[in-house]
């Protein structure tokens, strides 16, 4: 896909995590298709089978030493774009709970923490969910109205892109 | 635009037979002078039937079920990915004209972000107050009217291409048959939605077993990879064969083919493209009515049970073979089946009307009557003029009390300002 400077910039650009504690450790091939990451957690010592063909197989060893603080490098750069934590439904009660604390750290959908993820960027975006409660989870059409409200000229095209997601 | 020529958007965001009626208004936009070229927006899960269209020189995907997916995660995953999209699309600039032809709230949203400054936008579209608004009276009439088995019906395709200036008589189709039918009969045994399905496939057998008996052709079976088994146990207990192909080389069959009889709406509108003769067999709440498949098609519709295999037999008999079949005498269906054939009038809109070799009571000529004088009055209203009150009182009386009272709110609420003058002469008339 190309990317063309006059949107793309507005949304943010990946950045590393605070601190370098952060595991470098190799990163799977980039996506090629419109699926953003998707990671599969699945017990230690059964079959990571069920995951969807595209996703990353975690094992619970490896989302551990994830949530311990040592999230790579590659991994954390992909959370604007969006990470699906997706879990083995027959898992146990532990990894499910690690699925949940793995999703908040990585796909919060807090205006706060998504406001974290565009914290370098200077457009309209950034604007519109800082003019939102941080504690909120907002919608397509909250992101939408605030940034109608927003006179920078990508503003108005980003809007409506936002209402149409609300429809899709 | 490049001098005078313009860049073009044709935005087709809808199923995949919805994407095939749009093959008339690529061909008449590519061949226009002032078009520099013509692009099609549309989703991803019906690029086969994107290849198909004609005069397109580039065709631009959306991704359906990834932005869904992607909205589940959070909205930036989505609205980041979209924006990517929509800026790979624009280029280097965006479109001096964009014509959509989806009627969904994404749709009326999206189209107008590929525009360029004060470019024009036809079709349905939502302002940035979140208004809707139309660029012509067919596309209001489309959204006020909608549907109803019971009333006049114009094709969507029909309205989209009005609305975007196209010459609708213009297009000769895809390909040309030069003549040739002596192909197999071409089966599509289901369709999308399995309550429309017709019968058992047991009554598919009969079927197959009356066609080469009484019509003398051999039956292709065609559906999804999906069906393959289903249609292979039909074929097993009929001598047919089974075909699984996508739809390039399903329309090389349909080309060569005596004939289609189909559930499946893809496979009609295809079959339309390339002049098959074909009879629908539609089921559902519409049961068909509302259902302009073109103008080589027959729909037969049955009320309450599907059609039998002796009507179909009748009807495609007369419809693949004309008036040189084995019989030119009026076709006598039974009770509670209806035949309507498609037809294109003098300005090249689609509609149905019985034909004249179905035999049909006064009461189905007189509702055929009334309905060719509510199209008139639609296209009256459509070009831009007020239709003739009288014309509309005569309709109005010649309606049933229950249509005549829905005819009067549509035409209130499509006519506006008008409605009162028609409404006054309606008055004066009772």
């Amino acid at each position: 896909m190309t990317r063309t400077p006059s949107l793309v910039p507005t949304l943010g650009t990946p950045r590393d995590p605070p601190g370098n504690d952060v595991t470098s450790s190799s990163s799977p091939a980039p996506s090629v298709t419109a699926e953003a990451c998707t990671l599969w957690l699945f017990e230690d010592g059964t079959s990571a089978a069920p995951a969807p063909p595209t996703a990353i197989a975690c094992s619970r060893a490896q989302v551990s030493h994830w949530l311990a603080g040592q999230i790579p490098a590659w991994l954390w750069a992909r959370r604007t774009d969006g990470i699906a934590v997706l879990r083995d439904p027959s898992c146990g009660r532990e990894l499910r709970r690690m699925a949940r604390e793995l999703r908040d750290l990585l796909a919060p959908r807090t205006a706060a923490g998504l406001l974290e993820r565009v914290a370098d960027s200077d457009g309209p975006l950034r604007e519109a969910l800082a003019a939102l409660p941080g504690s909120s989870a907002p919608t397509f059409a909250d992101l939408a109205r605030s940034l109608a409200t927003n006179p920078h000229p990508e503003a108005a095209r980003l809007a409506r892109l936002a209402w149409a997601l609300e429809h899709l | 635009m490049e001098g005078e020529r313009e860049r073009i958007a044709v935005i087709s965001l809808q199923r995949l037979g919805d994407l095939l009626t749009a093959a008339r208004i690529t061909d008449a936009l590519a061949q226009r002078k002032t078009t520099a070229s013509v692009e099609l927006v549309h989703w991803d899960s019906t690029a086969q039937a994107a290849a198909l269209l004609p005069g397109v020189s580039a065709r631009h995907t959306l991704p359906f079920g990834a932005l869904r997916r992607r909205s589940r995660i959070h909205p930036l995953a989505a609205l980041r990915h979209l924006s990517e999209r929509t800026a790979a699309i624009i280029g280097a600039r965006g479109f001096d004209r964009v014509v959509n032809l989806s009627s969904t709230r994404f749709a009326c949203w999206f189209a107008p972000t590929l525009l360029v400054p004060h470019g024009t936008i036809v079709g349905p579209a939502i302002d940035g107050n979140g208004r809707y608004y139309a660029s012509h009276r067919a596309i209001d009439y489309l959204n006020d009217w909608g549907t109803d088995p019971q009333l006049c019906t114009f094709a969507h395709a029909d309205l989209y291409a009005l609305a975007a200036g196209v010459r609708l008589a213009g297009f000769a189709g895809l390909r040309d048959r030069a003549g040739r039918r002596d192909g197999p009969v071409v089966l599509h045994v289901f369709g999308s939605e399995r309550a429309k399905d017709w019968r058992t496939p047991d009554d598919w057998i009969a079927l197959i077993h009356a066609i080469g008996r009484d019509l003398g052709r051999p039956c292709v079976l065609v559906g999804a990879p999906d069906e393959a088994d289903a249609l292979s146990d039909i074929a097993a207990h009929s001598g047919s064969r089974v075909v699984t192909s996508p739809l390039e080389p399903y329309l090389k069959l349909l080309t060569d083919a005596t004939g289609l009889i189909s559930v499946d709406t893809v496979a009609i509108h295809l079959a339309q493209l390339v002049g098959t003769p074909t009879v629908v067999l539609r089921q559902g709440s519409a049961r068909g009515h509302a259902f302009i498949p073109g103008a080589h098609a027959i729909c037969l519709d049955a009320v309450p049970d599907p059609a039998r295999v002796a009507d179909i037999i009748a009807v495609a008999r007369r419809q693949f073979f004309g008036g040189h079949g084995p019989s030119d005498a009026p076709v006598q269906l039974q009770p509670g089946v209806i035949a309507r054939a498609g037809v294109c009038d003098k300005d090249g809109l689609l509609g149905l009307a019985t034909p004249e070799w179905i035999s049909a009571g006064p009461q189905v000529r007189a509702a055929q009557r009334r309905d060719a004088s509510w199209r008139a009055i639609w296209r009256d209203w459509f070009a831009g003029r007020t239709p003739p009150s009288d014309a509309v009182a005569a309709a109005l009386a010649g309606s049933s009390e229950q249509d005549a009272a829905r005819r009067q709110r549509v035409i209130a609420g499509v006519l506006g300002p008008d409605a009162a003058a028609i409404a006054r002469h309606i008055g004066s008339a009772a």
